[in-house]
Parts: C-alpha cells; structure tokens; sequence
C-alpha cells in the first residue's frame, strides 16, 4: 500500500465531490429470471458500504454490474463519477476488485502474481508492504497453488489492493478463513478507511457487517429490503431485548406471543426469539410456561437485538454461514 | 505494451513449471517418434530362410548356399523336411528351400542339376515378395557360374534399404505437424480452465485489454509450438538419421500459419464445451479423423478413392504436406504455396469459428 496521503490527494484532487458509487433503479434478468428487481444505492466517499443478503439474493450480480463484469438489463450505475461500460479501462484503472478465483496462476509465486497484477495498473502499491498486511510473507515465495484457503482468500484480497484503488470492491471477503485471520482482515478493511479509501463488501456475516459497515443495505429476492447503519437497522427494528431459546419441535408461537410484555415472536427451528420490552414479566411468564408444558428452554439467553435479528425480521429467515 | 510482455512471461513461466504441460507438449511427441524411429530403424530387415539339402554333398547345391549366404538379409536355417515345413507353418519361416537332388547323383562326373521346391505361406505374403526374387537370382546367378556367364545380382537388397529411409523421412514431418495441431486443439482445455477458474474474468476486472490476454497466450503457444518442432526434427536427425531439408525460418513460418489454425479451432472448440471433461470427447472427435486420414502415419494415396474427397479437406492434409515437401524433397499433394494457401483460407474458417463459439465466462 502506498502511502496514505498519496491516496487521499488523489481521491480529493479527482472528483471527490461525486459519490464513489452509485446505482439507479437497476435491473438484471438472465433469461426468465429476475436476479435484480430495482436496486438503487449510493455509496458515499470514505465509507464503508455493505450488502447483506442470502445467497442468490442479488448481491454479487450488483457488484459485478459495478464492476463492468456483467451488462446491466436497465438502470444505471457510476462508479467514481463514470459510467464503466464507456470509460472502462479509466475506471478499471482505479478500482480494486476481488474474486473467487482459487485457480488464477497455480504455477506462480505469491510475490509473482501481485506483481504481474501491479504491472496492469498506473499506480502501484508496494507489493511487499502488501504482503506482510496480510499476513502472507511465509508464502510469498510459494506457489498459489500450494497456499491454504484462507492464504488464497488473503492473496485474493491483496489483489484487488495491488493498484492502491479509490474504491475497492470485495465479494465476501472472509469466507473461508478461520475466526483469527478474519478478524486481521477486519483490521486491514478498517484501515483502508481510514486512509480515504471507500469499500463496497457483501457479506454473509453479522458481525462482518456490523462491525465494518458505515451503511448497510439487506437484498433479498433482488430488491433492497432495508437500509441504513446497523444500528439504526437495530433501533428501527427493535426497542425489545431478545430472549432466545431452542426448543424442538417447535412450540406454539400463540402461547408465547401472549407472554407479559412479548411484542414479537421469530421462530427458525429449533431456535425460538422472543422479543420483549419487559424482561423480568417476560421471564416470569415464559419459566412458568415451560415447567406447565414439561419442555426445557435449551440454551436460554438474553441478549440486546442484533443484525441478525433484523434480518430474521424482515426476511423472515435467518443468514446461515 | 508492458502488460503484455509481463503477462507473456507469467504464461511462460507458468507453462515451464508445469510438469504435465511439459510432457504432453515435448515428451509425448519425442517418444512417438523414438518409438516409431526404433519400430522402422532397421533398413536391413532379416528373413528366416529354411534350407532342406541333399543327405550326399553335391557341388551345385553347395554353390547355391554359398550363394544364399551372401545374402545380408536372409538368416538361414538348415534341417530336415519335416522339420523346416513345420516350422513355417509356425511363421518361424517366410519360405523353405527344398533342394533335391538328381535323380541320377552317384555316378556323373560333371556339374549335376539340382531341383528347389520353394513352400510358401500365404499369410507372409509381403516377405514371400521380398524373398522370391532373390532366391531365383541367386539360382541364376548359379546357374551362370557354372556356365560361365558374367552375374548380374544386386537389386533387391536396395529397394529394401530405399523403402526403410524413405518412412522416417515421410513420418517425421507428418508428426511436427501432428504435434503442432494437439497442441492447438488441447488448448481448448486450458481455455476451459481459464474461464471456469474465472481468470479471464479476473482480467476483465483490470485494465488489461481483451487482445493483450489472448495475444500473449497465442505468443507462448507458438513459441512452445516452434520449440517442440525444434526438437522433433533434431531428435529425427541425430538419432534416425532422416533426411532434414529446408529453409528453417520458412518452416517456422509454417508452423506459426498452422499454430494458429488449430490454437483458433481449440478456442472454438473451448466455447463449445462446458467443462474440461465435455471438450475431451470434441478435441478426439476433430483430431482422430485427422490423424489417421491427413497422412501423418501412412500416404494419403493409400486410402480408397471415396475417403480422399474427406482427406482434401482436412486442414492436416496440407499442414503435414507442406512441412513434408519443405523437409524433404518427396512426393507432395499440391505445390507448397496451394498447402499454404489452404492453410490460410483454414484459418479464416477457424477464426470466424472462434469469434461465434469462444466465451470469456
């Protein structure tokens, strides 16, 4: 990575004042179906930007459109001010983009392969400042066939860095790594940041998104379903406390719906979500409930609403890994 | 410009380390022609010969031994009757040479004639071609011994030795350009995984530009193309002694003309298949046709009339030609410049082909 002030003259020299992204009323079909149903979003300069969605929700369609990888069936999209199907090789030149390419070069080195990808660009990051960020100076002289997932996962990422882009796109980008090497990579996106950087992510993960994300859209069935910060997802959603439990087969939603001061109820067996605003009645009644009905409450916990129960809000299921 | 020598170095890079690809595109054509050099190496070809001879010495019948003995290809085997005929029918005989003696032996001072029942097997007929021929030259040449006539025998061991020469020459040009159009048409899986491996995808994401990435592959595959020719024709050379003729930058110019052929037909072919295992069956499906039709192993005249209509308009047909009459100086199916300007009209045809079929994802 170049350094930081590089970055942010460039992206304040260079259009700063236009969105880094933006997606009007888009549209995708293949053949007889609609991947894409009017998707329209603005990515701010400097910020993070996360789409959440269940798998064929959309997400990776959007962002391919985006990258000028797919042609859009209608609507419009600008990316840094410009529209990529006729300024391609212009904004190709200052975007990073990653992909799920674990077959790009198997006979190449590490260090081989982001600096050929560094050669394609105008600008440059130091490969070699790329390569301990994220973590990969043992194998940086091994073949990329060789590595692990979760080093392909991480070279995958460090291409999409090779260029020192304005706005990096990155589809899932911790999927595959293990708890430690996703929470470092946690840290490289947040610095990317910090440094001016915008980044456009999708994600399968909660706690990605929340913890990353300045701005978050939900796609379900190709349409946004919800916008906004994770926390203003959360108290839009949500003044309740959530009371969860497991329990199978699934008991009567009826009976807990009528539980003191339950205002909702979210079952996805065997996992039961009692929404409350009145934790202590909630409690009382739901222990009495259990011990009248004989079932053991599995697992019970209190915890304050999360992403996750937003999701299961409004798309009706929840976002497995 | 400096995209594309770097991403023609990672191809190169890529190809040399890659075992596999290393044996398919210089090992696997070595071998065909070390394996078919050693099968037709021999330019002197024996043939068992059985010898049945009279129990009582008799000059004449020792003079056509002697005679028969000269003979660098004939092995001879002497022994009874029974012995030696059954041996042919086993095939461990291509004929047996009964030779009787007169019927009035004891007592006649002077040269005596002797009479040679020739057995044959039909089954050897080839050999039975060979060896006949010189068996009634040797009984000739006998014959004018003791008549004082001056020999005249000598022919039949050159045609041999001239047939032999002739089949490495023929063969070794045909598998430059065999090789050439495998290396091509495999291609069709490297494409396939480019693609489904999302690489070229991944490029589409850069600013590199559609023609650098397919140019700079076609580069590496010509080049590796030349290289492999290179060292089929030197392996020719040095351990078969063919014939090598020539102007070697006009065949690299053939080569380049018929790498690109078939490297079209093999992205073609890419665009078709779905997965690397679905293009298996379409590569086999292109090449086999070729391979035993257009020349590369036997002459196109030796097929039936009906199928020559087919072998005319095999792109190999003239690929192998025209590298056949650069090399040597043999028979040829049309004139140099014809096989070159049907190799090209081939290449607009596998162009089209490719700009209909090939997909970038």
């Amino acid at each position: 990575m170049a350094t930081g002030t590089d970055a942010v003259v460039t992206a304040v020299g260079d259009g700063a004042d236009t969105p880094a992204a933006q997606v009007i009323d888009l549209h995708k079909r293949y053949g007889s179906v609609q991947a894409v149903r009017g998707i329209s979003f603005t990515v701010p300069r400097g910020t993070i930007f996360g789409m959440l969605g269940p798998n064929g929700a959309g997400k990776t369609t959007t962002i391919e459109i985006l990258e000028g990888l797919r042609e859009p069936t209608s609507g419009a999209t600008y990316v840094l001010g410009r529209e990529i199907r006729r300024d391609g090789k212009r904004v190709k030149d200052r975007i990073g983009v990653q992909l799920q390419t674990p077959s790009l070069f198997p006979q190449l080195t590490v260090r081989e392969v982001l600096h050929l990808f560094a050669t394609f660009y105008s600008r440059r990051a130091d490969v070699d400042e790329l390569i301990g960020a994220f973590g990969l100076g043992e194998s940086a002289g091994r073949k990329t066939s060789q590595l692990s997932g979760g080093q392909q996962q991480r070279l995958s990422v460090a291409l999409a860095l090779v260029n020192d882009p304005e706005l990096v796109f990155l589809d899932e980008p911790t999927t595959g790594l293990d708890p430690q090497a996703r929470v470092a990579l946690w840290d490289v996106i947040a610095r990317l940041r910090e440094r001016g950087k915008t980044v456009l992510l999708t994600t399968h993960y909660m706690e990605e998104a929340e913890r990353l994300c300045d701005e978050l859209c939900i796609i379900d069935h190709g349409q946004i379903v919800a916008q906004g910060s994770p926390a203003e997802l959360i108290a839009r959603n949500f003044h309740e406390q959530a009371v969860t439990f497991q329990m199978d087969p699934p008991p009567d939603v009826e009976a807990l719906r009528l539980l003191p001061g339950v205002a909702s109820v979210a079952v996805d067996p065997p996992d039961v979500a009692c929404y409350t605003r009145d934790l202590t009645g909630t409690m009382a009644g739901l222990l009495e409930w259990a011990s009248a009905m004989g079932r053991p409450l599995d697992n019970l916990l209190v915890r304050r609403a999360s992403l996750e129960d937003v999701f299961l809000k409004i798309t009706g299921r929840r976002l497995r890994e | 410009m400096k995209d594309f020598w770097a991403l023609t170095r990672a191809w190169a890079v890529s190809l040399r380390r890659d075992r596999t690809a290393l044996f398919w595109s210089f090992a696997f054509p070595l071998i065909f022609i070390v394996i078919f050099g050693i099968a037709f190496k021999n330019t002197n070809p024996t043939y068992d010969v059985g010898l049945v001879l009279p129990q009582q010495q008799d000059p004449t019948a020792a003079a056509f031994v002697q005679g028969l003995q000269h003979v660098g290809s004939f092995k001879l085997h002497e022994g009874s009757e029974s012995a030696e005929l059954a041996a042919l029918k086993d095939g461990k005989r291509s004929v047996v040479a009964v030779v009787r003696p007169p019927a009035n032996a004891s007592a006649s001072p002077a040269p005596s004639g002797v009479a040679i029942d020739v057995y044959l097997d039909p089954a050897q007929l080839q050999a039975t071609q060979v060896v006949m021929p010189i068996l009634r030259a040797v009984a000739d040449r006998v014959d004018r011994q003791v008549t004082g006539t001056q020999p005249l025998v000598r022919i039949e061991e050159r045609s041999v030795r001239a047939q032999n020469l002739k089949y490495i020459d023929f063969f070794l040009p045909g598998m430059v350009a065999f090789s050439v159009m495998q290396g091509g048409l495999w291609m069709a899986v490297v494409f396939i995984q480019l693609r489904e491996g999302r690489v070229l995808k991944r490029f589409g994401a850069t600013p590199v530009s559609r023609p650098v990435v397919v140019g700079s592959q076609t580069l590496v595959r010509l080049v590796v193309s030349i290289i492999q020719s290179a060292v089929l024709v030197l392996a020719g050379r040095f351990m078969f002694n063919a014939h090598i003729g020539g102007n070697p930058l006009v065949l690299a110019a053939l080569i380049v003309l018929g790498g690109l052929l078939f490297l079209l037909l093999g992205a073609a072919i890419s665009g078709l298949a779905k997965t690397e295992e679905a293009a298996v069956p379409i590569v086999n499906v292109v090449a086999m046709p070729m391979m035993f039709l257009s020349g590369v192993f036997w002459p196109v005249a030796t097929f039936p009339s009906f199928i020559q209509p087919l072998i005319r308009v095999l792109p190999l047909t003239y690929f192998g030609d025209a590298v056949r009459q650069l090399m040597t100086s043999g028979t040829r199916i049309a004139p140099l410049w014809a096989d070159m300007a049907v190799m090209a009209a081939w290449v607009v045809v596998a162009a089209l082909l490719a700009v209909r079929f090939f997909r970038w994802e």
